[in-house]
């Protein structure tokens, strides 16, 4: 508290002190820049950047060689697992971890001193002039922590962990043994690193979009939409005072106040088939640049605006679809989860773990070609290959009809123990029924909650012991006290709960948004802001629908795991868990 | 009071202002952190601190417990087995998607590993992911392959509870793992102590924590 007091005291009375030492801070700024200058024409500006990139990213020299490295002081490493992005990542601007942080090496932050308390303005687009308030005295300025890199200290550092303060730097950081030609190379796309804001971002807004594709409900289109605008709402309503205080507040403050903008949000609708989507969305972000995609929902593939946006380079955060693209390359595209593949994959599991499957097991998967049902029957065949030399019987059927007694005498072999994965939807679950009568009575149906839409109901009772479903969510009664918080939030906003996984998937996204937000502390850059989500917290009260939601650096996907259930007998049934959160 | 007292007196208390306190150190250590971080201005000093530090060694006694764990080939053992009594057990935490400090951990245990040359048919070295939901069989296959890892170096996951059972019983519970810490611990054959070591490494290092960890038995 008196440390509060004499802190505001000082604020008062540095706002007097500007004026009187101005212009004091950047001296030995301009000093360093004239340095710079000159190092600059010891290198060629006109080396390749690709080869530079693929030093930085994948520490694979021009020649195609990686370059030698060692850390903590004794181990050699291979630059291709030690690449500079390992750490430093793609935006350039480094990560924290535990007690370890990485400090940013865009080209913005190395080509300038490193002070505390930087009042600096850091980017071009900052169209706004920086008031006196904002300046810091220069006796509240600390010593520099370090003047800015030239070329040569660049150099030096990278070989030997000396910067140009005389400072060591922390042995987790190698010490690369390249030569001149491949330094200058490597230099060169630093400089590039990060260099201007990414698109959709003003001094004072940030704009973002949404997709809808045709063919969503009405009351899933709204459930999406109504959580994400009330959460921009929310914080632009918080941000009112913030772009004042960005100009004339008070300099301590200067990060946090200038990281505001104002959100904007665009709802993007596509229609038609699928193929006509790419057109459409070329057009919208040529006519409105967005810094990304929010959310957005699709009741078929996600894939050809997963290809937009890594082609684009535009981050989409949290789309509500089951069919997301599997891909450990991808970047810019966050999934909460695997979907319909990961459930394929959790029945592989269960049966494997449990040991259902012996000699006389037939396994048969049963989908309708082309249908959401054969992703799921993909994720149960990629993943019972690693367990079992096994082969399942697959039946690519065309329609629900087929269905009938006389297909099912065809491929059940009485003798065997019948294990069937049935991956229909909602509309043909009836026909389940008949696996029974065409001698199949001791068989064990899998079938998903999400091709059924959670209609389990038409499975009747002398079925629910041999049907076994994949669950991807919370059980109903696990997250009590997070679902109360999101009901009471729907309540206070005047939101009618439609949907409960959209609108508690758009919740939990809300808060994503909103700490990625701070994060990026004003650094507006896609590739900061996927970087500052996959650093989020493993756990938070926002978290609803899943178990758990945990990302870390390069992981797409959240929610990794699934349940097993059973529907109990009778009118009132209830979900009757049959294993634990299943992960691997 | 006219403007030229103004001036003067601004002019005093400004000079009071810039000679009076030191820089920074107008709080107190605990508060002038905090003010860093608010400010979004990373006083990196802090943190070099703590890893130029050299690493810190304890001895303490852990209770293993009953929990079957997975290797990077798909199978699965009792920890208590994997933890074999009648050989040299050197431990730590890691997940396999860590930007800093796991590659670190990983690549000086697998330098480590090398240099004990004879043995390391008496050593047995396990990794334990605190991101078992990522960290499958399978990940933790490709994360060895990468690294060279090699026979006797057993990377481990399991049930999240498990996991956490685990990381409780060496007193390291990382329930965010963007929060890790580096530890690494030692135990010599026949023995209950476990040496801990909370810090980064370097081979020569854990070379000698693995000579001395004789003398706790």
């Amino acid at each position: 508290m008196k440390c509060f007091t004499l802190y505001s005291m000082f604020l008062k009375l540095l706002v007097f002190q500007v004026f009187i030492f101005p212009d004091y801070v950047f001296a030995a700024d301009k000093r360093q820049q004239t340095q710079l200058d000159k190092n600059i024409s010891e290198y060629s500006d006109q080396r390749e950047l690709s080869s530079g990139e693929s030093i930085y990213l994948k520490g694979i020299l021009s020649d195609g060689s990686k370059m030698n490295a060692f850390v903590q002081g004794d181990i050699p490493v291979s630059s291709q697992v030690f690449s500079c992005v390992l750490c430093h990542r793609r935006s350039g601007l480094g990560t924290s971890e535990g007690f370890v942080v990485t400090l940013p090496v865009n080209s913005l932050n190395l080509f300038r001193s490193r002070i505390l308390w930087d009042t600096r303005r850091r980017h071009s687009q900052a169209d706004s002039p920086i008031v006196r308030s904002r300046q810091v005295p220069a006796n509240l300025l600390g010593k520099s922590m370090r003047p800015a890199y030239t070329d040569k200290t660049l150099a030096e550092v990278i070989r030997t962990g000396i910067d140009p303060a005389g400072r060591k730097l922390s042995g987790i950081m190698p010490r690369y043994d390249l030569d001149d030609h491949e330094m200058a190379l490597l230099i060169n796309y630093l400089k590039t690193l990060s260099r201007e804001f990414s698109p959709g971002v003003t001094s004072q807004t940030l704009r973002f979009a949404t997709i809808v594709t045709e063919g969503v409900s009405k009351r899933d289109r709204n459930a999406m939409l109504d959580v994400l605008k009330m959460h921009i709402n929310d914080r632009n309503s918080q941000t009112r005072n913030q772009i004042k205080r960005a100009r004339v507040g008070a300099f301590n403050r200067r990060e946090l106040d200038s990281a505001y903008r104002i959100l904007e949000l665009s709802v993007w609708k596509l229609t038609g088939p699928e193929d006509a989507w790419r057109q459409q969305l070329e057009k919208y972000i040529s006519n409105e640049p967005v810094f990304a995609v929010l959310g957005g929902i699709t009741d078929g593939r996600w894939a050809s605006i997963h290809k937009f946006s890594e082609e684009y380079g535009v981050p989409v955060v949290f789309p509500v679809t089951d069919q997301p693209v599997l891909s450990d390359k991808s970047w810019n595209t966050i999934y909460f989860s695997k979907g319909l593949f990961q459930e394929g994959a959790t029945a592989a599991r269960y049966i494997r773990r449990n040991q259902y499957v012996a000699d006389k097991t037939r396994l048969i998967q049963i989908y309708i070609k082309g249908s959401k049902g054969e992703v799921a029957a993909n994720g149960f065949t990629d993943t019972w290959r690693h367990y079992s030399s096994k082969v399942e019987y697959n039946y690519e059927i065309q329609d629900a009809d087929q269905l009938n007694d006389e297909f099912y005498k065809t491929i059940i072999d009485p003798e065997s123990d019948n294990i069937f994965l049935f991956w229909i939807t909602d509309k043909e679950i009836l026909s389940i029924k008949n696996i029974m009568r065409s001698g199949g009575a001791t068989a064990r149906i899998f079938v998903s909650s999400s091709l059924l839409q959670d209609n389990l109901y038409p499975i009747s009772d002398e079925l629910r012991d041999s049907v076994y479903i994949t669950y991807p969510y919370s059980l109903p009664g696990e997250k009590k006290r997070t679902n109360t918080s999101l009901k009471t939030w729907l309540g206070i906003k005047g939101i009618t709960l439609t949907n409960y996984k959209i609108q508690s998937q758009m919740y939990y996204l809300g808060w994503v948004l909103s700490d990625a937000l701070a994060g990026l502390k004003g650094e507006f850059y896609r590739d900061y802001f996927l970087e500052r989500i996959e650093m989020m917290k493993d756990q938070s009260h926002t978290v609803s629908t899943y178990p758990r939601l945990s990302l870390g650096p390069n992981q797409r996907y959240a929610s990794k795991g699934c349940y097993i259930v059973q529907l109990s007998k009778g009118k009132d049934a209830k979900l009757i868990k049959k294993s634990n959160w299943i992960i691997h | 009071m006219n403007n030229n007292i103004k001036k003067l007196l601004i002019i005093i208390i400004s000079f009071f202002v810039n000679y009076s306190l030191p820089s920074t150190a107008w709080c107190s250590d605990e508060k002038s952190k905090h003010a860093h971080v608010n400010s979004g201005q990373v006083d990196h000093s802090s943190h070099m601190a703590m890893l130029e530090k050299k690493p810190q060694r304890t001895v303490e006694h852990y209770v293993i417990p009953q929990v079957d764990l997975v290797n990077q080939d798909g199978v699965e053992q009792s920890l208590e087995k994997i933890l074999d009594l009648e050989k040299f057990v050197v431990v730590d935490f890691i997940f396999t998607t860590c930007t800093t400090i796991c590659p670190v951990l990983s690549a000086g245990l697998v330098e480590f590993h090398k240099g004990l040359e004879d043995r390391a048919n008496n050593t047995v070295l396990v990794s334990i992911s605190i991101d078992p939901e990522h960290d499958r069989p399978e990940v933790l296959k490709a994360y060895g392959r990468k690294y060279g890892i090699r026979s006797g170096h057993e990377l481990l996951t399991g049930s999240r509870q498990d996991i956490y059972s685990v990381m409780n019983a060496f007193d390291a519970v990382m329930p965010n793992k963007m929060t890790h810490y580096p530890l690494t611990f030692f135990r010599a054959p026949g023995s209950k102590k476990w040496v801990r070591v909370f810090g980064m490494m370097s081979a020569a290092d854990l070379m000698k924590e693995y000579k001395n960890v004789t003398k706790y038995l």
